[in-house]
């Protein structure tokens, strides 16, 4: 039953694989060989790897060193700096891009795009491992220091393996957006993929060179997915029982705090109060003016039901492949959750065209409609989706649910009143993470949305492009204020504001 | 309450055979007591007797109606069997009265139901804690009271105990068995403990690798295990060979007396418990054996001493009390009481 439900769910999430491959199968393999076998595919396709490979371990450093001294010392206000450290998920890239660009003229390339990315992605990172060292069991630490280990060996032998798979799946989460970063790229003037692929929709009346670029977009995420299983490995996955837990135990930084707290806010500095400056200044001194606010409010009310949708739908299709994965973890069930990682990659543009093109021939009553977008949003975030329920469905043991069912429950009862209570907190911050992406998603959005409905995103989007500035301001100011309420709601999850309980 | 009755059940993950032919009986409010060590299959027969998992071939069946068979399956929650996992597992969400209630219907929630079984083990006025503010004991206490809540016609017990600590092991055994017998349940203990099994239970059934190897009243099966492994499992034993002439067989411990012992000349494996050997002259008339204090082992009530006999054979005797002897003192010996003995087939 559970399968069955997954499979319809990565059924549904595939719907724009499927259309590129009948799409490229359709080109013939001459043209297809003719596109790919090139000079210029070789360059950007390692362009590409660089930049994710680049940003991956910018964000890998970034985000488990500030975890690791926003949970585990005794830093000032550390409080504080964990939620600075969460907000720049709140900051979509290509707003992100557009300050940095607007601030610093002729910025443009690969360095500034991985300075970028970075800035914008290391909360990725940052809030599964900051959970994950919260969260990990102290004695263990404590039998390894009393068995000779230094502080340093301690961390690289113990710590760095109990947080290994926040890390290895934040890091993953990484890749692939970077893969499949549009705005960004575009606006500073990187030449990877994903903007090599949009210069091709652009030009020609034919999509097929598009869609074969897109295809080897593909063929780069199974790179990426087969590194990260390769260094997979298996750990325990269900939460211990047992009752007692103590806090984690923090390191004295001693002289070094203030340096450490300087260099947070620095990092906040330079992603967060960027944008805020960038944006303040353009709405001071820009020279184009705002619209109504009875336009910005639409927009704000759109995004809001827009995003709803699409994190309703994206949960509802993640429950069932969430719960096996926890539940039931084998060969059928990684190669679902793989499949579902593929469209993940895919940029925004190309599920966008692709779910056109599905809506138009196959399901026109959905076509023009929330839904179809929805469907969209789903297509792209499933994973985000599934690695939250199945983090949460760890909360319920099986044995739980069992105990219940010898007490005389029906299944649907028992899912009810134990599975759904345990994994309810687990889910909403998956739905929040969901929530949040899908506010920040513009070509999707920009394909898909009903006709003459405008979201904040798109405002923002069509704003800047004919250089409105200070039109565009205070749709990204909204969209990044609207944008830190569930960010803010994954940073109280991940346990890092936790006060200190007893001695 | 209730009978159940397992008939040559069976059950295998992929090549590995967990259930070997296992046969059963638990009467009307007794306690059976199912020991072995790790990996015997014990834990396996309670999920199918709990309906967690189903059984390849085979029969079960509570006051006479098949619960599972190789073609019929009753699913968990309409076997009306509860079951109080390792560890307790109580429902970190729900308080103790939200966990003692979970097997309520709405009708019974009012009643004083809850209150009765948690006065029960022992608990009253708990119900507004959450678990987490429990100590282990209490927790294990939540999870039989809410087990017992709903009138189960059968409780089953995986391993309950093994996560507290000896003091309050013995204590909550006592209480557990009290509290069991007040509900006039019928129960099905799973565990590796011998003292536990042999302390608690109605009847023991013996388990090694999926097959039951012995089942009776405890006090027999200690008495007259069915093979050496058993003998040792139960309790420290010393295993020795001898040849029986007429009823009685000369060892390193003396001349010992058998009187199951068939008549002539036989070699047989004596199984004897270090409460049976005493030290100091025995009244008979034979010459006493001799043995060296090798160590000793003060338990408060009791002594354990490890001797070696004058073929060098290791064996242990336990004494009432702290015992005067010091190590390296030699002491005659002698063995009380009937002694167990395998043939040879």
């Amino acid at each position: 039953m559970l399968l069955l439900l997954s499979a319809a769910a990565v059924a549904v999430a595939s719907i724009p694989l499927v259309y590129l491959a009948v799409r490229t199968s359709e080109a013939g393999m001459a043209r297809v060989l003719d596109e790919v076998v090139s000079a210029r595919v070789g360059t950007l396709a390692l362009r590409t790897l660089a930049l994710a490979a680049v940003v991956t371990l910018g964000c890998l450093v970034l985000g488990v060193g500030s975890a690791f001294v926003v949970v585990r010392t005794d830093m000032p206000a550390r409080r504080l700096l964990g939620v600075l450290a969460a907000l720049p998920l709140a900051v979509p890239t290509y707003v992100a891009a557009f300050a940095w660009t607007s601030t610093f003229r002729g910025l443009e390339g690969f360095w500034p795009a991985a300075l970028v990315l970075v800035l914008c992605s290391y909360p990725y990172v940052f809030l599964p491992v900051a959970a994950s060292l919260a969260g990990a069991d102290p004695a263990q630490e404590e039998i390894s220091r009393s068995l000779g280990r230094g502080a340093l060996r301690t961390f690289t032998g113990v710590t760095l393996r109990q947080i290994r798979p926040a890390v290895a799946g934040g890091g993953l989460l990484v890749a692939l957006y970077v893969l499949s970063d549009f705005g960004a790229v575009s606006i500073i003037r990187a030449d990877t993929f994903t903007r090599a692929i949009f210069i091709e929709f652009d030009l020609g009346f034919d999509r097929t060179g598009a869609l074969v670029l897109s295809s080897v977009l593909v063929l780069l995420t199974t790179v990426v997915l087969a590194a990260e299983t390769v260094t997979r490995s298996r750990g325990a996955r269900f939460a211990s029982l047992s009752s007692g837990r103590r806090p984690p135990n923090r390191v004295a930084l001693g002289a070094a705090r203030w340096p450490v707290v300087a260099l947070l806010v620095g990092v906040a500095g330079l992603s967060l109060g960027m944008t805020v400056f960038s944006l303040a200044r353009r709405m001071a001194v820009g020279v184009s003016r705002p619209g109504a606010w009875s336009d910005v409010l639409t927009a704000a009310g759109n995004s809001l039901w827009l995003s709803l949708a699409g994190a309703a739908l994206t949960m509802a299709l993640a429950l069932p492949l969430g719960l096996l994965t926890a539940r039931a973890p084998g060969v059928l069930t990684s190669t679902l959750n793989h499949l579902s990682y593929l469209s993940h990659a895919l940029p925004g543009l190309v599920i966008g065209l692709s779910l056109v093109f599905f809506g138009i021939n196959v399901a026109y009553p959905i076509y023009q409609t929330t839904w179809l977008l929805a469907l969209g949003y789903a297509a792209l975030f499933l994973p985000l989706a599934v690695t939250s329920v199945s983090g949460a469905a760890v909360q319920a043991p099986p044995i739980l649910e069992e105990t219940a069912r010898s007490l005389g429950k029906r299944p649907v009862t028992v899912f009810r009143t134990v599975t759904l209570p345990l994994t309810l907190p687990g889910i909403g911050a998956g739905a929040a993470l969901v929530f949040l992406t899908c506010m920040k998603e513009l070509p999707a959005t920009l394909l898909l949305r009903p006709t003459g409905m405008d979201t904040l995103a798109t405002k923002l989007w069509s704003n800047t492009s004919v250089a409105a500035y200070a039109a565009a301001a205070p749709y990204a100011a909204l969209l990044v204020l609207l944008a830190s309420l569930p960010t803010w709601l994954l940073a109280v999850r991940s346990g890092i504001l936790a006060k200190e309980v007893g001695p | 309450m209730s009978r159940l009755e397992i008939t040559a059940l069976a059950k295998g993950f992929g090549p590995v055979t967990a259930l070997d032919a296992v046969d059963l009986t638990v009467p009307n409010g007794t306690l059976l007591a199912v020991l072995g060590p790790s990996g015997c299959g014990k834990t396996t027969l309670l999920r199918c007797v709990a309906g967690f998992e189903r059984p390849d071939s085979g029969v079960i069946t509570i006051d006479g109606e098949v619960v599972a068979s190789g073609t019929s399956h009753t699913p968990p929650h309409r076997r009306r069997i509860a079951i109080v996992p390792q560890e307790g597992a109580l429902f970190p969400h729900l308080s103790v009265r939200g966990n003692v209630a979970y097997g309520l219907g709405r009708a019974e929630r009012r009643t004083s139901r809850v209150a009765e079984v948690l006065e029960m083990v022992g608990l009253a006025g708990y119900g507004d804690r959450m678990p987490h503010q429990l100590s282990g004991g209490q927790q294990q206490r939540v999870a039989l009271a809410r087990a017992l809540a709903p009138r189960p016609s059968l409780v089953l017990l995986d391993e309950p105990f093994s996560a507290l600590d000896a003091g309050l092991r013995t204590d909550l055994r006592r209480d557990v068995r009290a509290a069991l017998r007040a509900a006039d349940a019928t129960g099905v203990l799973v565990t590796h403990d011998q003292a536990e099994a042999l302390s608690m239970a109605d009847a023991i059934a013996v388990m090694r690798a999926g097959r039951v190897l012995q089942f009776g009243p405890p006090a027999d099966v200690y008495r007259a295990p069915a093979d050496p492994w058993i003998a040792t499992f139960l309790g420290e034993a010393t295993l020795i060979e001898a040849t029986l002439r007429d009823g009685r067989a000369d060892t390193a411990l003396g001349t010992v007396e058998v009187p199951s012992a068939p008549p002539g000349t036989v070699t047989a494996l004596l199984m004897i418990r270090p409460e049976q050997i005493h030290p100091g002259p025995g009244p008979s008339s034979h010459a006493p054996a001799k043995a060296l204090v090798e160590s000793l082992d003060f338990y408060g009530p009791h002594t354990l001493l490890t001797l070696r006999l004058s073929d060098g054979t290791q064996t242990q005797a336990q004494v009432q009390g702290p015992h005067p002897l010091p190590i390296g003192t030699t002491t005659p010996i002698h063995i009380k009481g009937p002694t167990h003995t395998w043939l040879p087939t």
